[in-house]
């Protein structure tokens, strides 16, 4: 028996309880939908904040390596100048002298110029006395000494003073003239008197230095450069004015003996700075890759049904020319620019015409545009088929595979750090590459025969990449390095939908000789 | 955890909450869905949507009412927008007809039955009928939400009865006579 119900009622007591589970696949849609476009959004926010992170370090490294590197510099002049100082013994003025307190200075100058004045003046009365043109001698050797003292203070003043020496030695032994007793053994008061002057400011200095600040050093620099040169061209106008009462040309040759012993120290002198100073900061490095390339996760570019099929992947070539700046010994930023290729294959598809099999959505891939004469091809996964269940047709097919082959412009931005920074050098690298591609393509290969079917449609015309390596490299010469750089590169936003899991990467062995100038 | 605390992390667009939240209440709106919609495909991709809408919307829902009364909601304009948009509403030559009260026996007819011929009533009977009968709506929301008037509504509605009721009826001739 059966009670009659109204129908409504009839639905409701039916339906109340009904429950149907959905497919998997549409948890994974909605999953997509809401968080695929946050990812799009983020791929370029996060390499925002990387970058900015980046140079805000270049930034900080590049001004503070400026100052420390300029303060550096102000001690190495300081040492340079105490080193010579000590080393010719002699009678130095220095900046570093001078940079001792005032008094001290007035003091020892005092001492010695009146020694200087003493001399000149019994020098000039006797120059006088014997030729005229004495005076001329006396002007020209000032010219000679000014000029010379200008650029090196401390060194000119060693050379003028010793090379003086030996010439007023030189000339009293050659000379059987008048005055000759006397003004060796005045200037020998002299010199005792000027190398005694500058020993006590030696000394001085050494201790004084310590106590005065960088600031006044600076300061003082600055201001006493003058005055160590005027203090030495009094010297050198002394001995010269004594040296000029003998024979005219040994003078000129003299001088010019001088001259060249400045102008080669000076040389040396600015050889040693610019070996210290100069880094050779940029570096060019071509170089060539073979690169592999496959997904992290279980997944295709292709097409759904491809998501369980074995994939192989190509091995390509990558090769481009790389730039470096080093920031200092151990950093650099680099960039450059690179073509690469990548490729793989999915296997066990089988194809066939259209017409065998009424067309069907199914066997349409959904991130293939095809090619005219591939349009009547389809292609099928052979790991989502039946066997048993599927028509004769499908199962006579040969399994074949599809080959996806694209080509990117890279153009990385990426930091190196050097671990190791000897002739044999490690470093590790991080960074990341835009990649613009410039070559898209999908061959189907049946039987051995390898055909064009077309393109992929889901490749962003811009993606970008993680990068991370490991780079060893070694010292050929000064100037050139063999590089070797295993680099893993996971690439981002590279398919704007892909089935499955499809996490693309490429590994590169980044081979090549840097160049530094 | 607790739906307040899942409906929270949802807020924040966290994936683990909102795959909870889905795996709670998925095949309810999925039959709910099935009920709307013209085949199996169609209340899969009427699923997605709603559920997209939901968790887009989540941070709307102020934890008044049920919160599957909300998503239900969702689930039943998501399927009444894809229709609004088409179109289909006016597609019908109206003849008003009475609402007959409907009475039919108790049989076990299969519920795959029963959603098979609800799926095969035209668009705007489908929907009327399952708004009024199967969700409680009055006929004046209906006929607010369709933008149809409220005799249009009752027309509808004892149309889809009549037509259910005669599907039934020969189901029943039909399995009567195969059992004989």
């Amino acid at each position: 028996m059966s009670d009659k119900k109204h129908i409504d009622r009839l639905f409701q007591e039916k339906l109340k309880d009904f429950e149907v589970s959905p497919d998997d696949a549409v948890w994974d849609n909605i999953h997509d939908r809401l968080h695929n476009d946050k990812r799009k959004r983020r791929v370029l926010p996060i390499w925002w904040k990387v970058a900015g992170v980046a140079a805000i370090i270049a930034l900080l490294l590049t001004v503070g390596i400026n100052f420390f590197s300029n303060d550096s510099a102000i001690d190495n002049d300081n040492i340079i100048v105490d080193t010579e100082n000590s080393s010719s013994g002699k009678s130095n003025t220095s900046i570093d002298e001078n940079s001792t307190e005032s008094q001290i200075n007035s003091e020892e100058k005092g001492n010695s110029s009146k020694v200087a004045n003493e001399e000149i003046d019994s020098n000039s009365e006797s120059n006088f006395d014997e030729d005229g043109s004495n005076s001329n001698d006396f002007n020209r050797n000032r010219k000679y000494s000014n000029p010379k003292n200008s650029p090196q203070s401390s060194n000119t003043s060693v050379a003028d003073n010793s090379n003086k020496n030996s010439n007023l030695k030189k000339n009293s032994e050659t000379s059987d003239g008048l005055n000759v007793s006397s003004q060796k053994e005045r200037f020998n008061s002299t010199t005792d008197a000027v190398t005694n002057s500058s020993k006590s400011n030696q000394e001085l200095n050494n201790s004084e230095n310590q106590k005065i600040d960088k600031a006044e050093t600076d300061k003082l620099i600055k201001g006493l450069k003058n005055n160590p040169n005027s203090a030495v061209t009094n010297n050198a106008s002394e001995t010269s004015v004594e040296s000029s009462s003998e024979e005219e040309k040994k003078e000129n040759k003299d001088t010019q003996s001088i001259e060249d012993a400045i102008a080669e120290a000076n040389n040396g002198e600015e050889e040693k700075d610019e070996k210290e100073k100069k880094l050779n900061r940029w570096n060019i490095s071509p170089n060539v890759a073979p690169v592999y390339f496959n997904s992290l996760g279980k997944g295709s570019a292709i097409d759904q049904q491809f998501v369980d099929n074995t994939k192989q992947s190509e091995i390509t070539m990558s090769y481009g020319v790389g730039g470096s700046y080093a920031i200092n010994d151990r950093l650099k930023v680099r960039t450059g620019i690179n073509k690469v290729d990548m490729g793989y294959r999915t296997n066990n598809v089988i194809a066939f015409g259209s017409i065998d099999l009424a067309s069907n959505a199914r066997v349409q891939m959904a991130n293939v545009s095809m090619t005219a004469s591939a349009e009547n091809t389809a292609y099928m996964s052979t790991e989502t088929l039946n066997t048993n269940a599927s028509p004769e047709i499908i199962n006579s097919k040969s399994k074949g595979s599809l080959d996806q082959r694209f080509g990117f412009i890279e153009v990385p931005l990426e930091v190196e750090y050097a671990l190791v920074n000897k002739r044999f050098g490690i470093n590790v690298i991080g960074g990341f590459s835009t990649l613009f591609v410039d070559e898209n393509e999908i061959y189907s290969v049946v039987d051995g025969v390898q055909t064009r079917i077309g393109e992929a449609n889901n490749i962003n015309s811009m993606s970008y990449s993680a990068n991370f390596g490991l780079g060893i490299n070694y010292n050929v010469s000064e100037k050139i390095k063999v590089n070797v750089e295993p680099t893993f590169k996971y690439q981002i936003n590279t398919f704007n939908n892909s089935s499955g899991d499809f996490q693309p990467y490429f590994i590169g062995i980044y081979t090549g000789l840097s160049y530094k100038f | 955890m607790s739906l307040e605390q899942l409906i929270e992390q949802c807020k924040k667009n966290d994936a683990k909450a909102q795959s909870q939240i889905y795996k709670l209440y998925a095949s309810k709106l999925f039959s709910l869905s099935l009920k709307y919609s013209k085949n199996y495909a169609e209340a899969q991709d009427n699923l997605q949507d709603a559920f997209v809408t939901i968790f887009k919307k989540i941070d709307q829902y102020e934890n008044k009412g049920s919160f599957e009364g909300w998503m239900k909601r969702i689930t039943i304009n998501t399927a009444l927008q894809q229709y609004r948009s088409v179109g289909v509403f006016d597609i019908i030559g109206e003849e008003q007809i009475e609402d007959v009260s409907i009475e039919i026996d108790n049989d076990n007819i299969g519920v795959d039955y029963l959603l098979k011929i609800i799926q095969e009533l035209p668009d705007r009977y489908r929907l009327v009928f399952n708004l009024y009968a199967l969700d409680g709506y009055s006929h004046q929301e209906i006929a607010d939400m369709l933008e149809i008037s409220i005799g249009t509504s009752k027309s509808n509605l004892a149309r889809a009865r009549l037509i259910l009721k005669e599907k039934i009826e020969h189901y029943k001739a039909s399995s009567n006579s195969q059992s004989l």
